[in-house]
C-alpha cells in the first residue's frame, strides 16, 4: 500500500505539467481547426523557442556547433523569452505563407501539408544541430530558485512560474478568441469557410495569424519546459507526440476538450510514474487515448463537423 | 452582370447572364432548382470566378475578386441555409459580420441598427447559433450581413426555403425593413409567390435569363405559367 501522503504531490505536478501540455496542444488545435493542417513542425517550434532563449541567455560567446557562436548577451530568461517567442511567431506566419498556403489550395492538402511540416521539423532540427551541436544544454541561469513547502506538498518556484505563465497565456488566448476581431474571425473560419469569406473575413490573414500564434504557443511551452529538462535538437518530439494525444483525446478542434485532456493525461502520467515507473507514463497516456476513442471516436468533447 | 459565364469543372452552369440591380432597388430572381440561381449569387460575391463576362459593382469590375473584398465594398451575400457559425453565439455571429476594419469600429452602432430590424435577436444574444430555430437562423444570417459598414446591396439566397409560411412572412417583413434603409435587395426564390412587390423580376432557366420585366409583366407572363405549371 502506498502512503496516502504520497497521493497528493503527483496531482500537483500533474497540474503544472498539464498546463504545459495545454499550451502545446492549444497551438496544435488552433492550427488544425483553422487551417486543417496537422502541424508536425510543432515540436520543432517548441525546440527552436527553447534554443533561441538559450542562445540569448548564455554569458559567453562560444562556438558550440559549426555555424554560429552563442550571443554572449547573458540576457535574463524572462527577457530572452520575448524575442524568442516573437521570432517563432514570425517563423510560423512565414511557414504559412511560403509553405502551407501554396499546398492547401491543391489536391490532398491534409497529406501534403503533413509531409511538408514533417520536412520542416527535420530541417529545423538540422539547423539546431549545426548551430548548437547535438549535445544536451541547459540555461545558464534559473528562472527562479527555491521551494515552497505546504504540509507534505513541495513546489519549486520554477514550477510555480511554469504554472502561472502557462495559465496567464491560456487565459489571454481565450480572451483573444472570444473577444477580439481576429479571434472571432479565426473561429468563424474554422466553422464555415465560405460563410466567413462572405462576412468579409480575409482568410489568408486569419490563416497566417493562426499559424503564427500556434507556433508561438509551442515556443512558450518550449521555454517553460526546458527550465527543468535539457535542451537538445530532438527535445520537441515527445511534446509533439503528447500534444497529438491530448488533441485527439480531447476531441480535435474543441478548446474545452483540449484543456481537460491536457490535465487528465498529465495527472495520469504522474500517477503511473509514482506506481510503476516514469518510462510507463507515455504508454499509459496512449492506452487511455485508445480506450476513449473506442467509446467516443471523436474524443471526449468532439462534435460532428458541420 | 454582363454576359457572365461560370460553372464547376466541366459543367457550365451560367451561359451568359445579364442582370442588373440599381441602388435601392428590389429585384427578384425566380426559377426552378438547378438552373443556376445560386451560381449567379456565388459569382457576384466572388465565391466563384466567372469564366467570362463582367461583374460591375459601384463602377468597378469585381469579377474574380476575393469574396471578403467584395463584402468590404458593400455587396453582401446571405447564403442559402443561413450558414451560421454553429458554435458561436448569436452575438459572436453578428460580430463576425463586422469583421472588416471599417465595420469593426462601427460595430456597436450597427448592432443597434440590426436589433431595431430584428428585435427578437436581442434576447438571444448569448445563445449558440446551433440551438436556434430555422426562422431565427435566417434572421441572424440577414442580420449578420447587415453588420457590415456601407451595405449597398444585399443578395439573399432562398430565404424562405424550409420555413413555415408565417416565418416566411417574417423574413419578408425584415426584407421590407431593410429596403426602407435604402439598401438594394436581390432575392432568389424558387417560387413566384411573395415577390409580387419587387421592382423587377428575372426568370432564370438553364443558366440563362428567360425573361425579365416588372413584377406584373413577369408574374402574369406565359413563360412563368409554363415554368411553374408546365402548361
Amino acid at each position: 500500500m502506498v502512503d496516502s501522503s504520497l497521493l497528493l504531490p503527483p496531482l500537483l505536478s500533474g497540474i503544472v505539467l498539464g498546463s504545459l501540455y495545454a499550451l502545446m496542444a492549444m497551438g496544435l488545435t488552433l492550427i488544425y481547426s483553422t487551417i486543417r493542417v496537422l502541424n508536425f513542425a510543432h515540436g520543432a517550434f517548441f525546440m527552436a523557442g527553447a534554443y533561441i532563449v538559450w542562445w540569448l541567455n548564455t554569458p559567453s560567446s562560444v562556438l558550440y556547433g559549426t555555424l554560429l557562436p552563442t550571443s554572449g548577451l547573458a540576457l535574463p530568461l524572462a527577457v530572452a523569452v520575448i524575442p524568442a517567442v516573437l521570432t517563432i511567431f514570425v517563423v510560423g506566419m512565414g511557414t504559412q505563407q511560403a509553405m502551407i498556403r501554396p499546398l492547401v489550395k491543391k489536391a490532398n492538402p491534409l497529406i501534403t501539408t503533413l509531409v511538408a511540416t514533417l520536412a520542416l521539423a527535420t530541417i529545423l532540427e538540422s539547423i539546431a544541430t549545426l548551430i548548437f551541436g547535438g549535445g544536451r544544454l541547459q540555461f545558464a541561469s534559473e528562472i527562479a530558485t527555491g521551494v515552497i513547502r505546504y504540509g507534505g506538498l513541495v513546489i519549486t518556484y520554477a514550477e510555480l512560474v511554469q504554472l502561472v505563465v502557462a495559465v496567464i497565456v491560456l487565459v489571454a488566448l481565450q480572451l483573444f478568441l472570444k473577444r477580439s476581431r481576429y479571434g472571432i474571425g479565426m473561429r468563424a473560419v474554422a466553422q464555415d469557410l465560405d460563410a466567413a469569406n462572405l462576412c468579409g473575413i480575409n482568410t489568408e490573414n486569419v490563416y497566417m495569424l493562426a499559424f503564427g500564434l500556434g507556433a508561438a504557443l509551442a515556443a512558450v511551452a518550449g521555454f517553460l519546459l526546458t527550465n527543468i529538462v535539457f535542451i537538445s535538437p530532438d527535445v520537441g518530439w515527445t511534446p509533439l507526440t503528447i500534444a497529438f494525444i491530448v488533441v485527439v483525446f480531447g476531441g480535435i478542434g474543441s478548446v474545452s476538450g483540449t484543456l481537460l485532456a491536457s490535465y487528465i493525461i498529465a495527472i495520469v502520467q504522474q500517477y503511473v510514474t509514482l506506481f510503476l515507473d516514469a518510462s510507463w507514463g507515455l504508454s499509459f497516456a496512449f492506452l487511455l487515448m485508445i480506450a476513449v476513442l473506442m467509446v467516443r471516436p471523436r474524443g471526449l468533447f468532439g462534435f460532428k463537423e458541420v | 452582370m454582363q454576359g457572365v459565364r461560370a460553372g464547376y469543372g466541366q459543367v457550365e452552369v451560367l451561359k451568359g447572364i445579364d442582370l442588373e440591380v440599381k441602388s435601392g432597388e428590389y429585384v427578384a430572381i425566380i426559377g426552378a432548382n438547378g438552373h443556376g440561381k445560386t451560381t449567379i449569387l456565388r459569382t457576384a460575391s466572388g465565391l466563384l470566378r466567372p469564366r467570362s463576362g463582367r461583374v460591375v459593382f459601384d463602377g468597378a469590375d469585381i469579377a474574380g475578386m476575393p469574396s471578403y473584398k467584395v463584402a468590404e465594398r458593400g455587396l453582401i451575400h446571405i447564403p442559402e441555409g443561413a450558414r451560421l457559425f454553429p458554435q458561436l453565439t448569436v452575438y459572436e455571429n453578428l460580430l463576425a459580420g463586422a469583421f472588416s476594419r471599417a465595420s469593426w469600429s462601427e460595430r456597436t452602432k450597427n448592432l443597434e441598427r440590426v436589433f431595431k430590424i430584428f428585435p427578437a435577436l436581442a434576447d438571444r444574444k448569448g445563445q449558440l447559433a446551433l440551438t436556434l430555430s430555422g426562422g431565427e437562423r435566417q434572421a441572424v444570417a440577414i442580420a449578420r450581413g447587415m453588420m457590415a459598414k456601407n451595405v449597398k446591396i444585399i443578395l439573399i439566397d432562398e430565404a424562405s426555403a424550409g420555413l413555415a409560411p408565417i416565418l416566411i412572412d417574417e423574413v419578408y417583413r425584415q426584407v421590407a425593413e431593410i429596403r426602407k434603409t435604402g439598401i438594394g435587395v436581390l432575392v432568389v426564390e424558387q417560387s413566384p409567390k411573395r415577390i409580387s412587390d419587387a421592382d423587377r423580376i428575372y426568370l432564370v432557366e438553364n443558366g440563362e435569363v428567360r425573361m425579365s420585366g416588372t413584377a406584373k409583366e413577369v408574374l402574369e407572363s406565359e413563360e412563368v405559367m409554363q415554368a411553374y405549371l408546365g402548361a
